[in-house]
């Protein structure tokens, strides 16, 4: 692809901030959502997702002018703490390869799919269960790998969690909507003598 | 006069004689060991800490939970240089400028002694903090008492457009991210005739976002998904370390001019909204090279540029409470935590919050604290340095387990998992993408102040936008407001005009 290609790089400019696009489109549909509501009662966050919108807006604007332009805007519309940075040498970020960036988005999708798993989890078969099957899952799927770190943070966490929450907090973390382990943990601590 | 004195020293007196008993001392030597640790890690910090350790308060009184949430608040900030010292990771934000000169004394082996300094430097920027918060405090929130509901309205506008003026990134974007927390707050009922608003008929969104839910997601989890994605590149072994802690005591002796200087430009920047520890710790480093005689010595392990770094750290977490105890305006994020948890405890910051003695409990339980992490500090701290090195894959697998727990104990709904859930991937794509997460909890925090205060003006007044104009201090903040909104194009546009004029 040809990027001195002015079209090519206002297509690359505004699909790198696909944020921008996103956010315009969310604040217009809410203000959509919101004239249905009472007057008073929309008043004040119809006014901020204006403002919002109008923000973004801008910034696509910003975005899509001439480079010169665009840079020159961004200068001034950076906010103030910016130049404190500018006044220490702070060590750049060094910029990371495709190859890197599909690597970097599959472990963030792996690493949102193992908590929302472990929220799942813990609603059916209770915190107490669903502990064990995250820690072991993220540090097998995500970190070392290591069985030692695994099992004593598990160990650690079970404990920590059943003692300040369960028994402190009477929150409910041994009970899931399929699977309710407060009879098991009665007979045990009973026959622990606890 | 007289009578805020009497009145100030009776609740002084209840307060020491709550705070000094055996079990709240050991809760705080324990709860002070534990912030500074906590502190250590790196991208745990203060506010996640607090927002991980909120839900275990509920189950205690309520001065025993404000005392945990204080000596949280004041320890931890102090933590975040241990790391930054000894394993050239900082620990919190607000302690990336201690690196640029903390880690180079390492290196040349004097790693106990930079610890000394940074110990004393924090503890006198807490003291420092700490005074001015319980001499300003009372009397700007006795001054709140004049404030009627467009003043109040105007100076959580205020509030919301100094994240222009303070943002690092692009003001646009910061905006923005301020009108989604606005948004985001907004979900519920309107505050004056419970009106429901983006509830799209589920009885979940009709209670609303829960404050302490938001703020777990943002912070816990979305740095639990920071954590995955950022190596541990930079982080070295904590190497053997000489020098004496006490030797730090007579570094910043030499420099007290500088810790003064340091503290106090930490606790007024603290207590500006949405600065935080991080630009106090960096305005504070910038003066300190500019006064030096000897500029181009920074960042080779100058002990200046650590006391000027440390004490601004600690007097900022002071300075923050602030505007916060009185205004319910966070001047950073673990200040944003901490109004969650006087609204939890029924606490409604301002005059109320004066009444009685629970503040001066907090700000006695904060200075015990940091007496427990001087002592703390300077005796142990380079053990700590191991324990900071735990494995990225265990420090996530417990952070998000203690958030989403948290994040369930608050109502016991498990609706509040996903919210939390969502949350931390919303606060981890604004971040990634350069909005500022400090704008959106600004948002946030400040919508309902604004909006209550907005929609009496207008009750008052029978719709007539005159009320918020008709008098000097309206106007004041309104310019103010408009300047601050203003500030970043208007000063560059300045200089730039001086530059060419120049040439």
């Amino acid at each position: 692809m040809n990027d001195s290609n002015p079209d090519n790089h206002l297509f690359r400019s505004v699909i790198a901030e696909f944020d921008v696009i996103l956010l315009i489109l969310f604040f217009a549909s809410m203000i959509v959502v919101a004239n249905d509501y009472h007057p008073v009662a929309r008043e004040f966050p119809v006014l901020f997702l204006k403002f919002g919108l109008a923000a973004m807006i801008l910034e696509l604007i910003v975005l899509i002018l001439p480079e010169q332009y665009s840079q020159q805007i961004q200068r001034l519309t950076t906010g103030l703490a910016a130049d404190m940075d500018s006044e220490i040498d702070l060590e750049e970020e060094d910029s990371i390869s495709e190859g890197e960036q599909t690597a970097e988005y599959k472990t963030f999708a792996l690493a949102l799919g193992l908590i929302i798993s472990f929220g799942i989890l813990s609603i059916y078969i209770s915190f107490l269960l669903a502990i064990p099957v995250f820690v072991f899952g993220s540090i097998y799927l995500l970190g070392s790998g290591n069985f030692a770190n695994a099992a004593i943070t598990t160990a650690v966490l079970l404990l920590g969690i059943y003692t300040l929450f369960g028994q402190m907090m009477n929150v409910p973390v041994s009970q899931g909507e399929l699977i309710d382990l407060d009879p098991l943990l009665r007979t045990v601590l009973t026959i622990g003598g606890i | 006069m007289t009578l805020i004195i009497t009145s100030t020293l009776g609740n002084l007196q209840e307060a020491i004689g709550i705070v000094l008993t055996l079990e709240m001392l050991v809760i705080i030597t324990v709860i002070a060991i534990i912030g500074v640790i906590l502190g250590a890690l790196p991208g745990v910090g203060p506010a996640l800490a607090m927002a991980l350790f909120f839900p275990f308060t509920f189950v205690l009184p309520e001065e025993q939970g404000l005392v945990i949430m204080a000596v949280l608040y004041g320890t931890t900030a102090y933590g975040g240089s241990i790391s930054a010292i000894l394993i050239n990771v900082p620990g919190t934000g607000g302690s990336a400028a201690t690196l640029i000169d903390g880690y180079p004394m390492t290196q040349k082996g004097d790693g106990t002694k930079a610890i000394g300094i940074s110990t004393f430097s924090s503890f006198i920027g807490a003291v420092i903090g700490l005074v001015l918060l319980a001499l300003f405090s009372p009397i700007l929130s006795q001054w709140t008492l004049q404030l009627g509901p467009p003043q109040i309205f105007l100076m959580a506008v205020l509030g919301l457009c100094t994240v222009s003026a303070v943002s690092g990134e692009s003001v646009m974007k910061s905006l923005t991210a301020m009108s989604l927390g606005v948004f985001f707050a907004s979900i519920g009922v309107d505050p004056i005739r419970a009106r429901p608003r983006f509830t799209f008929d589920t009885l979940f969104l009709q209670s609303g976002i829960d404050l302490i839910v938001m703020l777990i997601g943002i912070f816990a989890i979305s740095q639990a998904l920071k954590f995955v994605l950022d190596d541990d590149e930079g982080a070295n072994e904590a190497e053997n370390l000489g020098g004496n802690a006490l030797d730090g005591f007579k570094s910043v002796a030499k420099n007290k001019f500088g810790a003064i200087r340091g503290s106090l430009i930490g606790t007024i920047v603290g207590a500006i909204p949405g600065a935080g520890m991080s630009t106090a710790n960096f305005l504070s480093y910038i003066v300190a090279i500019n006064s030096s005689r000897n500029p181009e010595d920074f960042g080779t392990g100058k002990e200046e540029g650590v006391i000027a770094a440390e004490t601004a750290n600690n007097g900022s977490t002071m300075g923050a409470l602030i505007p916060a105890m009185t205004l319910a305006i966070p001047g950073g994020a673990a200040a944003a935590v901490f109004i969650g948890v006087m609204f939890a405890y029924g606490i409604t910051p301002g005059p109320e919050a004066f009444e009685g003695p629970l503040p001066y409990v907090v700000f006695t339980s904060v200075l015990l604290g940091d007496i427990v992490f001087l002592l703390f500090g300077l005796f142990a701290a380079k053990y700590i340095a191991k324990i900071v090195q735990l494995p990225r894959d265990v420090l996530l697998s417990g952070i998000v387990v203690l958030a989403l727990v948290g994040s369930f104990a608050m109502r016991n709904n498990v609706l509040d998992i996903g919210a939390a859930i969502l949350f931390g991937v919303l606060g981890f794509a604004l971040s990634r993408r350069g909005y500022s997460l400090i704008a959106f909890i600004l948002g946030f925090i400040l919508a309902p102040i604004a909006e209550q205060n907005y929609q009496r003006a207008m009750l008052i007044s029978d719709g007539d936008y005159s009320i918020f104009v008709d008098s000097w201090l309206n106007i004041l903040l309104i310019l103010t407001a408009t300047f601050l909104l203003i500030s970043p194009i208007a000063l560059r546009l300045y200089r730039d005009q001086n530059v060419e004029v120049a040439a």
